[in-house]
């Protein structure tokens, strides 16, 4: 009898706990005015919110930046910071995100795999360097963007370079190349989801209830007793 | 008297055919001939352990150094390279070696910018080589030089790579620049640091002409012979000014006694020997370009299965309703199961004895 009223509340316990497994994170989010400047081509904020329920992607400028639309001449090196700012509730991932090179445009690929691209992470870990146009390859598999918690601020060094042997002109041979940043809801790495956690604070008010409903069956039955 | 006559015009024509042949000879030796140290006109400055031309000098803060202290490290291909560590070294070669007309100097630079316990900026003071006679004879070329107040007649700054040429001094004083006009604090036209870039660099007495990865980089036209500059040193590696030295890895860097065609540096640029009999440049390659990524099936809608239900991580559905199960069997057995009263069974007390 005493075992059984001991995994009881041990399971009481292990939902209570879980269903107050938060831990939000702080990140230092940078100017937004910053992002306006009509010069600006060369730094981006994706601000990830949620309206309603469902989760919205801002991005800031709205325009493209030099690595969405590469103009770079011969030699030339260029070196931008792209931010995602994940102001949801929710710890996000962004493994559905992808890069979509101009596959239409044999002149535009032609360029593109020429300019050389590296991606390094806040602290100067590389995430990607190489061909721009071998980018979408590792995308998602060996160079993922991290996931982001709560109120945490993703920053990323962006550099791309032209090479000296380029005889081209970019005006005559650029397209764009899409950068789709797509969060969802974290779930496969540990953190618990908002969600996850409305489940486990329901299943812990259910179980504190029956605990009680039980205890009250109980003494009825030891008063009739 | 015929026959006399015969004899005295093959005598002229011997005469005159042994001068040509002399001339020519002479102007061939004086056209070819390469100071000591070059063989088939090259003269190696980092290559193999084996294979560096005892003229070229080790120095580290300016004292020379014994040939084997050079550090050798794996280089582009097989072979080894020269590495200097931005703490002082550089390879110099004297003035005999440097009494060419004409010229080219081409190598392998793998440059790591800063060196190792430097401040970052340090970085925009290195110099590939330098030519010199004396302060105000010398001409050099930077990796990445940095100076924002240096304009560029077309508008922008000085932050790339870098070249001059100084001659003489005073009112006489011949100074070219060569830099591309960047944008301060956007862009920059410096060698990449952590990658292998060709560098060459030729005068023809016409023309001076930077090459960089095998493209024509800067030209300017130079009516004036190497030899004019009289140099007495080159330092590959370092300049003659007090500033930070080469942090670069150096392979298969030679200085030539001719100066080579656009043709001949882009052959050196594809691994081709541009003195060997024959040599022609590779037919260009198209690069393979990228295909458009496959559909993942797990992309398809309605084949998805993202590990969720109803909007929920699986997993945690799966261990809330573990958990209800559990403890509604638990809360039905402890509920319905009647408290041990003594009056049955063996319980504790044992009631009938």
């Amino acid at each position: 009898m005493k075992s059984l009223k001991n995994a009881a509340r041990l399971l009481l316990f292990a939902l209570v706990v879980s269903a107050c497994l938060i831990i939000p994170a702080v990140a230092a989010s940078p100017a937004l005015e910053e992002f306006d400047n009509p010069d600006n081509d060369y730094i981006k904020i994706y601000l990830i919110t949620e309206r309603d329920g469902q989760g919205v992607v801002m991005e800031k400028p709205e325009r493209r930046v030099f690595w969405e639309y590469p103009l770079l001449s011969a030699g030339q090196t260029r070196t931008g910071t792209l931010y995602i700012k994940n102001e949801t509730q929710n710890s996000l991932d962004f493994s559905k995100s992808s890069i979509n090179l101009p596959y239409d445009d044999q002149q535009a690929l032609l360029y593109i795999v020429n300019l050389k691209i590296s991606v390094l992470s806040s602290s100067g870990e590389p995430l990607y360097q190489g061909s721009y146009g071998s980018i979408t390859e590792s995308f998602g598999n060996s160079f993922k963007l991290p996931p982001l918690d709560p109120g945490e601020t993703g920053e990323f060094t962006i550099t791309l370079s032209c090479p000296f042997y380029y005889t081209g002109t970019p005006e005559n041979q650029t397209a764009a190349v899409e950068w789709k940043i797509t969060p969802s809801n974290e779930d496969k790495n540990g953190l618990l989801s908002r969600k996850t956690v409305l489940v486990f604070s329901i299943c812990a008010l259910v179980v504190i209830t029956a605990v009680i409903a039980a205890g009250l069956i109980r003494s009825r039955r030891a008063g009739r007793n | 008297m015929s026959r006399k006559i015969n004899k005295i015009n093959a005598s002229r024509v011997f005469r005159a055919a042994a001068a040509a042949t002399a001339a020519l000879l002479i102007c061939g030796f004086w056209v070819s001939a390469a100071p000591p140290g070059y063989e088939n006109r090259r003269l190696w400055l980092a290559n193999q352990p084996d294979g560096q031309s005892s003229y070229v000098k080790y120095y580290i803060d300016g004292k020379e150094q014994p040939a084997s202290k050079i550090n050798w490290v794996a280089g582009r291909d097989s072979g080894k390279a020269v590495s200097l560590s931005g703490k002082g070294e550089y390879l110099e070669l004297g003035y005999y070696q440097l009494q060419v007309h004409t010229m080219t100097i081409a190598g392998w630079f793998y440059w790591r910018g800063a060196a190792e316990g430097m401040e970052p900026e340090t970085m925009h003071s290195q110099r590939f080589f330098t030519f010199s006679r004396n302060k105000d004879v010398w001409l050099s070329v930077m990796p990445h030089s940095k100076n924002h107040n240096a304009k560029h007649k077309d508008g922008g700054v000085l932050d790339g790579v870098y070249m001059a040429f100084s001659m003489g001094s005073g009112k006489e004083k011949v100074f070219y620049e060569f830099f591309n006009p960047a944008t301060p604090g956007k862009t920059h036209y410096g060698i990449p640091t952590g990658e292998w870039h060709h560098i060459a660099l030729t005068m023809n007495a016409r023309s001076l002409c930077l090459y960089i990865d095998g493209q024509l980089w800067f030209e300017r036209m130079l009516i004036l012979g190497v030899e004019e500059m009289r140099n007495n040193r080159l330092r590959i590696g370092a300049g003659i000014w007090d500033e930070p030295t080469l942090n670069a890895v150096i392979d298969d860097l030679a200085i030539y006694s001719f100066a080579m065609s656009a043709e001949q540096v882009k052959m050196l640029y594809h691994g081709i020997d541009p003195q060997e009999k024959g040599a022609t440049l590779p037919p260009p390659t198209q690069p393979s370009l990228p295909e458009p990524p496959s559909q993942d099936p797990s992309d398809i809608v309605g084949a998805e299965d993202d590990g969720t239900i109803l909007g929920l991580p699986s997993w945690a559905v799966y261990l809330a309703a573990a958990l209800l199960a559990v403890f509604v069997v638990l809360s039905v057995i402890l509920s319905v199961r009647k408290p041990d009263t003594g009056e049955t069974g063996d319980g504790k007390g044992g009631a009938s004895q």
